[in-house]
């Protein structure tokens, strides 16, 4: 839904750019702005509407935890059948009333959207009370992957993000738990960050394909997001020593690999073969691909019994890869005038400068000069990156929110 | 759009229901068996208090059960259950394959399946007699040295300690007996166990109340109600400590 108060901000400035250029007049401009005066002046009394939904969505997730903790103190006064009869009524009343307010009414629809995220929470919360009442242990990762199938399909109809956004991190909850299942005990810790990077290949993969359509592109922005922090994530891990390990030694974990190929795959055929509106799409796709191979080439390549390890050379070539994906997502911003690449990027840049520093120069310098230094580096690199992030987004148009 | 979201609000309630109607009809048509066990510890952040349960039959003896299969983590297990004369049942067959008795319970491997040691060992005490006991372990010791073993009220084994005149040593604890002699055999017999889960370890209580069944002394009998299904899956109904619900 269009921000009124963004589109305000916007026109305000194209108006200048319209009056200096000679389109419109001085008096037409301010005919036209006074046509919103009414949005400034409500804006300037009650807050910006973007105050409003983050508001009303900390409201929801603070009664939702509630709800779980309510149920997680397990009352023994409320029977089996009261507990259930609670979860169903404020189950029901949530959606009932955040409909009423966003879709029918439409005077609230901001807290109307927060109260039908608080239904979904709600709904994993009756999930987890039936496990309760039926101490239920058996696969348990069934949990969080209930909750995220059950509301994905109403994200995509009502076109909410913050479902969205809670049905995919239930999902990236839902992995691990999983995995832990399909692999031995033995088996390195680097499995669940290659599994990471493949549903970060392939959530990326999805805000791609999804962007392209007018129905989806809001809610495409999620997949690109998560996809971009789990496998910058996933890939900062690689760069550490601890990549070298032997990985596996008797999990079977053949279909995790089959399924993300599976989806990946033909993801990737989609968005060469049939969506190409982006230029660049191709770029993205192809970096995805090589990310995804790796993962495959990483769990197929174990080093052997004797080895034990891989060679520095890998770490010292995966470290170039990553610097090399860091710089490419913040160009990609650029390029593409998309802040939240540069914001993410630039994380991890810093994250990775921090990382490197401790690997390099804690054992070389003396410890007074390695802290002294390390944190002027920080301080004078949080003020060039600072004013560097202003640059680019001035350069953009987009003026800083101040929430 | 109305119509659509309603109907995704039901199915969401659809699933629910699901969970709930799958349970129930368990409970109602499954057969009802009783199994010893001795709890454990913690919280879940979800589900709040719960009594971690470990049974007598978590941990299985695989050569007193004549199983010659060996496990690796997360194979199938199926035990077949017996009813002993105290009122619960006891593990009396392991298998990797589905048994045709009616009552088994399926679980899977927590580990592979690994070697352990019992030990049987003689002492000739200052009187002549002969003495057997079975620590726990038994390591660094030869015939003919001289042993002392730590003994609770029961006369089981607490621990033991090798005779040393110039750091003299003594047990520690109430009601605790010592009993020193000469090593005359020891016997150290090796043999296949298997830890098994089989999702009914955890129990929820009402918050605070965890630590109460975890905390019951060892001489009370906690019994556990499980319903089986045909598939050999449990689901617990009912917790007792010394024969009263709790």
């Amino acid at each position: 839904m269009a921000d009124s108060g963004d589109f305000l901000r916007q026109l305000k400035k194209e108006i200048k750019l319209w009056v200096s250029e000679g389109i419109v007049s001085s008096e037409q401009e301010e005919k036209i702005l006074s046509r919103y005066k009414v949005i400034e002046e409500a804006e300037e009394k009650a807050g910006s509407s973007k105050l409003i939904t983050v508001i009303s969505i900390m409201g929801s997730v603070l009664v939702g935890i509630g709800v779980i903790l309510f149920i997680a103190s397990n009352w023994g006064i409320i029977p089996r059948f009261g507990k259930l009869s609670i979860i169903f009524l404020s189950l029901f009343s949530s959606y009932a009333l955040g409909y009423h307010l966003r879709y029918e009414k439409k005077n609230f629809p901001k807290v109307g959207g927060a109260l039908i995220f608080l239904g979904t929470l709600i709904f994993g919360a009756g999930i987890f009370l039936i496990a309760q009442i039926y101490n239920i242990t058996v696969h348990y990762p069934n949990g969080p992957l209930m909750w995220a199938l059950g509301i994905l399909p109403l994200a995509y109809l009502l076109r909410l993000k913050t479902i969205l956004f809670l049905a995919l991190a239930d999902l990236i909850v839902w992995l691990p738990m999983e995995l832990t299942f399909h692999i031995s005990s033995y088996d390195s810790g680097m499995i669940y960050f290659t599994m990471f990077l493949f549903m970060g290949v392939c959530y990326f993969a999805l805000g791609l394909m999804q962007f392209q359509f007018e129905y989806t592109k809001e809610l495409s922005k999620i997949y690109t997001i998560l996809g971009a922090i789990l496998i910058l994530g996933a890939g900062y891990i690689f760069t550490f020593e601890i990549a070298k390990e032997r990985v596996k030694t008797g999990g079977d974990f053949a279909t995790f690999i089959f399924g993300f190929s599976l989806v990946f795959m033909a993801l990737f055929l989609l968005n060469l073969f049939f969506v190409k509106k982006d230029k660049f799409i191709l770029v993205e796709n192809v970096v995805l691909l090589f990310l995804f191979v790796f993962g495959i080439w990483y769990l197929l390549t174990i080093p052997s019994e004797s080895e034990r390890t891989r060679g520095d050379f890998f770490i010292v070539l995966v470290n170039v890869i990553y610097a090399l994906i860091i710089v490419g997502t913040i160009i990609l911003g650029f390029k593409k005038k998309n802040k939240i690449y540069i914001n993410v990027g630039l994380f991890f840049f810093v994250l990775d400068i921090f990382a490197r520093y401790f690997d390099f120069f804690f054992k070389l310098l003396p410890r007074s000069i390695f802290f002294i230094v390390g944190g002027l580096m920080l301080i004078f690199g949080g003020v060039f990156l600072e004013k560097k992030r202003r640059k680019v987004l001035k350069s953009f148009n987009i003026e800083e929110e101040k929430v | 759009m109305k119509i659509k979201f309603i109907l995704l609000v039901l199915l969401q309630c659809l699933l629910l229901f699901g969970m709930i109607g799958m349970r129930e009809v368990w409970i109602s048509t499954g057969t009802k068996i009783k199994l010893k066990c001795v709890p454990v510890d913690p919280r879940d952040i979800f589900r709040g208090d719960y009594a971690r349960l470990n049974y007598e039959i978590s941990t299985l003896d695989l050569d007193s059960l004549n199983c010659n299969e060996k496990f690796k983590r997360n194979d199938k297990i199926f035990v077949s259950l017996k009813k002993n004369e105290k009122d619960y049942y006891e593990a009396y067959s392991v298998s990797s394959i589905k048994p045709d008795e009616p009552i088994f319970l399926r679980g899977r491997a927590k580990y592979d399946s690994m070697t352990n040691s019992k030990w049987e060992v003689k002492i000739k005490d200052e009187n002549g007699e002969v003495k057997i006991f079975h620590p726990q372990w038994f390591y660094g010791m030869k015939n003919g040295e001289k042993v002392t073993f730590c003994l609770d009220k029961q006369g089981n084994v607490l621990s033991h300690y090798k005779e040393n005149n110039e750091y003299p040593q003594k047990c520690y604890g109430e009601d605790t007996k010592s009993v020193s002699g000469v090593i005359e055999e020891i016997i150290e017999t090796k043999y296949q166990t298997v830890n098994v889960e089989y999702g009914i370890e955890s129990y929820f209580v009402e918050e605070g109340s965890g630590r109460f069944i975890e905390a019951a002394p060892r001489s009370k009998e906690i019994l556990v109600e499980v319903s089986l299904n045909k598939k050999g899956e449990g689901l617990i109904t009912g917790l007792f400590i010394d024969g009263k619900k709790f």
